[in-house]
């Protein structure tokens, strides 16, 4: 009974998460197989980590550390580095209201142009919705600079908006 | 919020991402029993209710620590019952521990096992305290529990293979559990390595180093003396080891007394890379030991390298 109540919510979480997931598996490893396969890795890992009762605190900040140590790992052993693939954002993401899609195409198109390490800040951020202190803990790097780098991102992605038609 | 922040905070991912669903769904339904046994009901249902409520909107700032692969697993319970280690994809100190006879340099006192502690490491057993109870483990079922988990694991990894989900990363535990010498996991990378797919090629490559002379050594003491399907099966994982321990083995059953054994080890040194083959195979037809049936499929056999070595150099 206990069992089927635990599958039960994870089902949902799975549900609720599974696009954005892919989303991101994708924009770090850049191969579509490879990609599932570090979601259903780090499902496995979740779910067991439920089982046995740990406490986690930010199962969001969680969910996607796992996603990026999953690919880390993964390119590692495959001697390239994280983000090699190079996946354009125009590819992965888009906005399904007609009324808005080409706007919001030329914006991606945009971020698409920004460093790798800008581009994964804007997919945690805006793509995603995590925190500061949640994209501080994915990247293991100080929340004063995780947020620096966003504002530095967000200003040329605005001066490059300004600037194209 | 800027202009270009309002456009990218439209966007949503293309793709609805069901192939995660249905991947993360066919793993846990091929988990034959995938539960540990004796945890409290409740702490199902809290665990349950919280990610459904945490869902995506609740988190704190708390430092986070996913599952390290390298961490340590090995979990009391109450009750003074010790339930089996973890399985996958961790407990990699405390299997070691397990499977190549318990070291005391693997565990170390004050290390934490889920909600337990490490307060004694001996020749013979350890000590873990849970709150205020210390409990005491011994090594014998230290080994046990590591033995029956690996199996487990494997046997999930089987199913994980057969439904064609089996991932790069359980395929490089499955590697670390065979570099132990267990057979199940070496003949599953066997399976794999047979078969066409993503990771055939990587399973050949691992099985063809994974026999240093301790993994050999037990494969041929399951050839001596495991039952007909451990037999067959430890044959079949020596015969694409390459190492000269596993050559030198086959060598030797080739020209034996057991017929069966003989013209499957002949199989086997002439699937192997052509020069070495070739060297088998005349040592085994030079030995008068060798019974005439074996001579002349080894003899065949070389005929035929020779004939195919003779056109490519045409």
């Amino acid at each position: 009974m206990q069992e089927d109540t635990l599958r039960h919510a994870f089902d949902t979480f799975v549900r609720q998460n599974q696009a954005c997931m892919l989303a991101y598996a994708r924009s770090l490893a850049g191969r579509n197989r490879q990609a599932e396969d570090i979601c259903q890795e780090t499902l496995l890992n979740m779910y067991q980590v439920l089982e046995r009762g740990k406490d986690i605190d930010s199962w969001k900040a969680y969910l996607w550390t796992s996603l990026r140590r999953g690919a880390q790992r993964l390119a590692e052993k495959q001697g390239r580095t994280l983000l090699s693939g190079n996946t354009r954002f125009s590819h992965l993401y888009w906005d399904d209201s007609a009324d808005t899609r080409d706007e919001t195409e030329r914006a991606l198109k945009l971020v698409d142009a920004l460093s790798q390490q800008q581009r994964e800040l804007i997919e945690l951020k805006i793509f995603h919705d995590l925190s500061f202190r949640d994209i501080a803990a994915v990247l293991d790097t100080p929340m004063q600079t995780i947020a620096s780098r966003y504002q530095s991102a967000i200003q040329t992605l605005q001066s490059q908006w300004n600037r194209t038609p | 919020m800027s202009e270009i922040e309002k456009s990218l905070n439209r966007v949503t991912p293309r793709d609805d991402g069901e192939v995660v669903m249905d991947r993360w769904q066919s793993s846990m339904d091929l988990d034959a029993d995938p539960k540990p046994t004796g945890k409290p009901i409740w702490l199902f249902a809290c665990a349950a209710i919280a990610l459904a409520v945490l869902g995506w909107g609740l988190w704190s700032g708390q430092k986070i620590e996913p599952t390290d692969s390298t961490a340590p697993t090995l979990v009391s319970i109450d009750n003074n019952q010790f339930y089996t280690f973890q399985t996958q994809p961790a407990a990699n100190r405390a299997l070691i521990a397990g499977l190549d006879d318990f070291k005391p340099e693997y565990l170390h006192t004050g290390d934490s096992f889920g909600n337990s502690q490490l307060v004694n490491v001996g020749d013979k057993d350890i000590t873990l305290r849970t709150g205020d109870h210390t409990s005491t483990i011994s090594v014998q079922e230290i080994n046990t529990s590591a033995a029956k988990a690996l199996t487990k694991e494997t046997q999930g990894y089987q199913k994980h293979f057969a439904a064609d989900v089996l991932t790069q990363q359980q395929l490089t535990r499955i590697s670390a559990i065979a570099r132990f010498g267990q057979l199940d996991a070496l003949h599953l990378l066997e399976t794999i390595s047979d078969t066409p797919g993503k990771l055939q090629t990587q399973a050949q490559d691992i099985l063809r180093t994974v026999g240093d002379t301790s993994v050999v050594q037990q494969l041929i003491d399951h050839i001596r003396d495991g039952d007909k399907k451990t037999r067959r099966n430890a044959l079949r994982v020596l015969g694409k080891c390459d190492s000269p321990l596993a050559t030198s083995f086959l060598e030797s059953l080739a020209t034996g007394a057991d017929s069966s054994m003989a013209a499957n080890a002949v199989a086997m040194l002439s699937s192997r890379h052509p020069a070495n083959a070739l060297r088998s195979l005349r040592a085994i037809v030079d030995d008068p030991s060798t019974n005439n049936e074996i001579r002349h499929s080894a003899t065949d056999a070389l005929e035929s390298f020779l004939k195919e070595m003779n056109s490519e150099s045409k």
